[in-house]
């Protein structure tokens, strides 16, 4: 079997109820957490799996068994309202998971503009992934935590990277989708600083 | 799992002294056992049993900034990939350098298999202890002191089984024998977990303690009044089990839970599930499952769960007395049970 009839077969018989498993314990585990907007989980679909199975690195392929290194087959996606709201959906996600990898994804330099987004590898627990689950299946699953001001900019602007519209972006927009980014940046600081007014909380730094 | 099959490629063994807080201690010598010989059968039987007898399942920790990266299972991976004593050795060094004398010396063997690129690596730690051999030859009885004897039945044998490929979310994982888990805080004991693998409970305590309340509840809902009068009584004395190593088995086992509640709870929880050993937490259990429970001093009880109790029960003060708070209690519903029982004496 191909890569892609593989992923295809993996796919339908594991990730798919696997995401929709793992999208109903998010919900219950973060049932108490105030100003969610969404949880969604989702099975990679298989192109995009593919475009991910075959990238390199100077010529030497990034995955050398795709199956088993591609570590977001099943990525789950947590919006939150305001920007300060990250953190309390962080704490609960670290007590009910294991965790191979934290970051936050932000641009290098404070005078630039871009993604952000807070990631984390986490192990599927065995209450959606069981013991006895094939052994050339995914183990753990990427969650995302972002502002729905993150995650509309992140959307935006990840199709205009990978859908396919003729040409590139010049310079000139490029900036213009770093100025989105800003603004979003910005929204999410009001919104924040002005939760914090209302709440007695002082202003806070990022995540 | 470990299949009794699995072609065994290497065993090494290591005599690893204490060597905690000594950094500039000597690497150590191993030797790799012949394939057939006595010792080398021995391992091998250990090896085709430690799916069954490696029981808790851990799960091992990233660098404390986030970065995915686990020092031992570089090491591990190392030695899955490489083979050979001179990849195993960083191993039982790492071992001995997580190892206090309070621990002792032990003899480690590391068991190394591979099929079609699927790893299957032991690592077995024999304690020391001291013995005495006897023999009777020729009607002449000699006896010896052995002051080095490694026995694996002794409560401080330990091991670990990996099993996975070369890949980034594999061997990430582990099931241990630790026969001293339930001092996991202790730190003499926790080194095998804790310094050595740099791991924790594959479930974590709010997981756990999730698991086992949902499966109280549900089971619950489920039962009959005596049953009911059961889990309730079991339920509520689970909050002192705060903080000790527990799985859904174990509470069961500790309350003599009956037949018949064990089948109810066995209904909502997977075999697999039901052993998995977790901190509990009595604030997390609290959070899925309590039960109110309102009697009177004529000896009238009535229970409910918290989140429901004022649903389905009416509670209403009618006067004050010397005694106290008189209360008329009222339920409404379908009858499940009603049974006359003799009061006792």
């Amino acid at each position: 079997m191909s890569l892609r009839d593989d992923y295809l077969d993996l796919r339908h018989r594991c990730l798919e109820p696997w995401a929709r498993s793992l999208e109903a314990y998010l919900g219950d585990v973060l049932s108490s957490v105030d100003r969610i907007d969404r949880i969604s989980v989702r099975a990679k679909g298989l192109e995009r799996f593919l475009l991910k199975a075959e990238k390199a690195n100077d010529g030497v392929q990034r995955y050398a068994d795709p199956l088993a290194d591609v570590q977001d087959q099943i990525a789950a996606r947590v919006v939150v309202l305001y920007s300060s709201d990250i953190d309390e959906v962080r704490q609960v996600v670290l007590s009910y998971f294991r965790t191979i990898e934290t970051r936050r994804i932000a641009p290098e330099h404070y005078s630039q503009f871009g993604y952000e987004g807070f990631h984390q590898v986490l192990l599927l627990p065995t209450d959606v992934r069981p013991l006895s689950a094939p052994r050339n299946t995914t183990k753990v699953f990427e969650l995302q935590i972002k502002t729905v001001f993150q995650h509309a900019w992140s959307e935006a602007e990840h199709d205009l990277v990978y859908k396919a519209f003729a040409g590139e972006l010049d310079d000139d927009r490029k900036r213009l989708v770093a100025f989105a980014a800003a603004q979003a940046w910005g929204a999410d600081r009001a919104f924040d600083e002005a939760l914090g007014t209302l709440t007695g909380r002082g202003p806070r730094e990022q995540a | 799992m470990a299949s009794p099959d699995l072609a065994i490629t290497e065993i090494h063994a290591f005599l690893c002294q204490p060597q905690k807080r000594q950094p500039s201690a000597p690497r150590l010598i191993g030797h790799t056992l012949v394939a057939g010989s006595d010792t080398f059968n021995l391992i091998a039987e250990i090896f085709r049993k430690s799916d069954s007898e490696c029981k808790i399942d851990v799960s091992l920790r990233p660098q404390p900034d986030g970065t995915q990266q686990n020092d031992f299972r570089d090491l591990l991976l190392a030695f899955a990939r490489a083979g050979g004593v001179q990849a195993a050795e960083p191993l039982a060094y790492r071992l001995a350098q997580s190892t206090t004398h309070r621990s002792g010396q032990g003899l480690l063997f590391i068991v190394r298999a591979v099929e079609g690129g699927y790893y299957t690596l032991l690592l077995s730690r024999f304690p020391t202890n001291s013995a005495i051999r006897a023999d009777l030859e020729a009607n002449v009885l000699s006896v010896e002191y052995l002051k080095s004897v490694f026995v694996r039945s002794a409560t401080s044998y330990k091991a670990a089984l990996f099993q996975g490929r070369d890949a980034t979310g594999d061997f990430w994982e582990a099931k241990v024998v630790d026969k001293q888990i339930n001092l996991v805080a202790n730190e003499a004991s926790a080194y095998w977990v804790v310094d050595f693998l740099d791991a924790d409970f594959r479930t974590t305590s709010a997981q756990g303690s999730r698991r086992l309340a949902l499966a109280i509840r549900d089971a619950s809902r489920e039962a009959s009044s005596d049953e009911k009068r059961e889990l309730h009584n079991a339920a509520a004395l689970a909050v002192n089990l705060n903080g000790q190593p527990i799985s859904v088995d174990d509470f069961s086992d500790r309350f003599a839970l009956s037949d018949s509640v064990r089948t109810l709870m066995r209904k909502h929880v997977s075999d697999d599930l039901r052993r998995e050993i977790f901190i509990f937490n009595a604030d997390e259990y609290g959070r899925y499952i309590s039960f109110r429970s309102v009697e009177l001093a004529n000896g009238v009880t009535i229970t409910a769960e918290s989140a429901h109790f004022s649903e389905f029960v009416s509670y209403e003060s009618v006067r004050r007395s010397d005694e106290g708070e008189v209360v008329r209690l009222s339920a409404e519903g379908v009858l499940k049970s009603d049974k006359l029982k003799r009061r006792a004496g």
